[in-house]
């Protein structure tokens, strides 16, 4: 091909190079004079330094939050990559009273363990960056009253102070259908619950952890009281009490008629004020009756009520060994709840785009919506990429989906750019807090996508990392959003997953986006 | 915090000579994204090696070695297929690394001009051209958001770049004169 060294026109066809609009035989025009012709590669090199100029002028002068002015990489893909943790709060939680020092150790253990897992220098985190983090993950998972959006909270930067010194003795951990009628504060999934904290649980079913534990389902209508590690008072209602560990042996309920004493065991007790039934499913409990040195022991399959007898002012123990059908049914556990989720927000747990956290999908997004504002918050619908038809609810009011299938979110991940939140707050919601549902032992599968107000993160593979609760298997940058996936297996206490940023650099990473779902198999993260 | 300044250091060190590896890569794989990929994973694997820099050297030219690499692994992803110079041809490069570095003078004399220059732009084409150098859109789908064709969007860019070389071409000719 003859080669034109006419300027102008040699320019042009620069300018199409570099823009990729050049057909192939102009390339190969062009790459054949720059082999051998000394004024073309003047000319090319000139180009290309002016180009570069441009492209570096045009940053500089934009320079943005996270990168310094004329910046051309951003230094915090690779220098300070998010870490996925799990986060727990342990069960005997200090009391708000001794909160310094609780917290200060609290992130020493954290910090230390931390480091332990990052073994890797580039993932390592300073310790000061662990600490702001820390805290700050902390204070999130103490301060959480529940019922109050965290943005909210923080915003009003007054922690309420909760019922200080009472120590905690159980927790709340996940509930079916629950209503309550407790006159103060609304109980919720994942609720430390305090020494002598009654539950008024109108209809439904709630687990409740004890500290030393014993394991309790209660059944609504029911008043239940938590009165210390190891036991509590059922006033009216039924219960099923699972007692595996050892330290929970000698789990005691007590009722209006009796005290159940367990001897290692799984055992219901059904109540009211006037009678109290128990009834031992495995092992073997003792029923003591109030105001009265009788007692009896009970082993599998056998049951018992304690009332007034009509006869005597005192309590008496009626063994029913064959009460098989005349008993009423006792829900032994709480059906299983797979906690598949999706949620999508600029700024997550506000009000209006609380996770809506029925039956198996969790889902509250904006996707394509209105611009919302809220709580001083700029959020940009979501939906920049193709639209995506996913036939599901969409609740205008709410700018959210629901009725979303597992495959139907997995599809939404996979195909819908989700945009930067415009975050006018200075906190990045890095935590996704609230994971309620969860079941004990299980694993699971969280993807996180976070977007930077920017939003220009590009190609950037972060490696692995690993640790005893959850191992970092990938993450994955497109063009768009980050998209960190962990893995973690459920323990009592975990309630939160906090992505670890370095705050230092204002990283101003947030969770735009995150799914839940119970980790199938050890091939599905698969690192790159 | 030891960690925090060695991140100081290197940022400051990278700093000193992204815009010539910048150059360098575009030199080689004449293609905006596909260099400012490039770039951000050079920088990436420069500071994971950051502890085997001899501070003896110079950085500029250790970096380089990085880019080399990166631009390689690129092609053997398949993304720019063919470059525009041959980077395994020592003697092509270091021609055009001479011509370059003879020229420093000249480079600073077009950034002041170019910087002047820029002023004059309005901000709709200052707008795309950002857009177009460091965004996050395909052009494909920049020219959607505008309202344009693709060829439309280029025309532009087109223009505008153009006439930044003009003007820059004007004011060093006064320089000079």
């Amino acid at each position: 091909m003859e080669f034109s060294l006419d300027m102008p026109e040699l320019h042009a066809l620069l300018l199409r190079v570099i823009d990729g609009q050049a057909a192939d035989e102009e390339i190969a025009g062009l790459r054949e004079a720059l082999a051998d012709n000394e004024q073309v590669q003047w000319i090319y090199l000139e180009f290309i330094a002016s180009e570069a100029s441009l492209a570096a002028q045009v940053r500089a002068k934009r320079g943005d939050q996270r990168t310094q002015a004329g910046d051309l990489v951003d230094f915090e893909k690779f220098l300070n990559p998010p870490v996925v943790e799990v986060l727990a709060i342990p069960p005997s939680e200090p009391s708000p009273r001794g909160l310094g020092r609780g917290v200060v150790a609290k992130v020493a253990n954290l910090t230390a363990r931390a480091i332990h897992w990052h073994l890797h220098p580039i993932r390592f985190l300073t310790v000061i960056a662990m600490l702001t983090v820390t805290m700050w993950a902390l204070w999130l998972l103490i301060i959480q009253p529940g019922e109050r959006p965290l943005a909210a909270e923080r915003q009003s930067s007054s922690p309420r102070a909760v019922d200080s010194h009472v120590p905690t003795v159980a927790r709340l951990i996940r509930t079916v259908r629950a209503t309550w009628e407790d006159r103060d504060r609304q109980p919720f999934d994942g609720m430390y619950l305090r020494r002598e904290r009654t539950l008024q649980l109108a209809t439904g079913l709630a687990e409740i952890q004890f500290h030393d534990g014993a394991l309790v389902i209660l059944e609504g209508p029911a008043e239940f009281s938590v009165t210390d590690p190891n036991g509590g008072h059922l006033e009216t209602g039924k219960l099923v009490a699972h007692v595996k560990t050892p330290k929970a042996h000698g789990f005691q309920i007590e009722t209006p008629n009796a005290t159940v004493i367990d001897l290692g065991t799984e055992f219901g007790i059904d109540s009211d004020r006037h009678t109290s039934r128990v009834r031992v499913f495995n092992g073997q409990v003792n029923v003591n009756a109030r105001g009265s040195h009788e007692q009896v022991v009970l082993v599998a399959g056998e049951s018992a009520r304690v009332a007034f007898s009509d006869a005597s002012s005192k309590r008496h123990i009626v063994r029913s060994p064959s009460a098989g059908n005349a008993e009423r049914q006792f829900v032994r556990n709480l059906p299983e709840r797979p906690p598949v989720g999706i949620a999508w927000t600029a700024e997550p747990f506000t009000s209006t785009h609380q996770i809506i956290n029925e039956g198996s999908q969790v889902v509250a997004m904006n996707l394509g919506g209105p611009q919302v504002m809220m709580n001083g918050v700029h959020f940009m619908p979501g939906n920049f990429g193709q639209p995506l038809h996913i036939p599901a609810c969409y609740d205008s009011s709410l700018h959210s989906i629901v009725g979303l299938t597992a495959a139907q979110a997995d599809e939404l991940l996979d195909h819908v750019n989700f945009g930067p939140g415009v975050n006018n707050s200075l906190i990045p919601q890095n935590s996704i807090s609230g994971l309620s549902g969860l079941a004990i032992g299980e694993s699971y599968v969280i993807q996180a996508l976070l977007s930077d107000q920017r939003s220009s993160p590009r190609y950037y593979d972060f490696g692995h990392g690993s640790s005893e609760i959850y191992t970092l298997r990938k993450i994955d940058i497109g063009r768009g959003p980050v998209l960190c996936t962990g893995r973690f297996t459920a323990h009592a206490a975990t309630q939160a997953v906090h992505i670890q940023f370095h705050l230092i650099r204002q990283f101003n990473y947030t969770v735009s986006a995150w799914q839940l779902r119970v980790a199938t198999s050890p091939e599905t993260l698969e690192g790159r | 915090m030891d960690n925090i300044d060695r991140q100081d250091e290197f940022m400051q060190q990278f700093r000193q000579c992204q815009r010539d590896l910048l150059a360098y890569i575009l030199a080689i794989v004449p293609r905006h994204a596909d260099a400012q990929d490039i770039l951000q994973e050079t920088a990436a694997a420069l500071w994971q090696k950051f502890d085997q820099y001899d501070p003896a050297r110079s950085f500029a030219g250790w970096a380089q070695r990085f880019a080399h690499i990166e631009i390689c692994k690129h092609r053997d992803r398949g993304r720019y297929r063919r470059w525009m110079l041959n980077p395994f041809d020592e003697q092509l490069l270091e021609a055009l690394a001479a011509k370059v570095h003879r020229n420093v003078s000249v480079v600073e004399l077009r950034d002041e001009a170019l910087l002047m220059c820029m002023k004059q732009l309005t901000a709709a084409e200052y707008d795309l051209l950002h857009q177009y150098y460091w965004g996050e859109q395909s052009v494909q789908e920049l020219a959607t958001e505008i309202g344009l064709s693709e060829r439309q969007l280029y025309r532009r860019l087109h223009t505008v770049r153009q006439a930044l070389k003009r003007c820059i071409d004007q004011r060093i000719a006064e320089v000079g004169a």
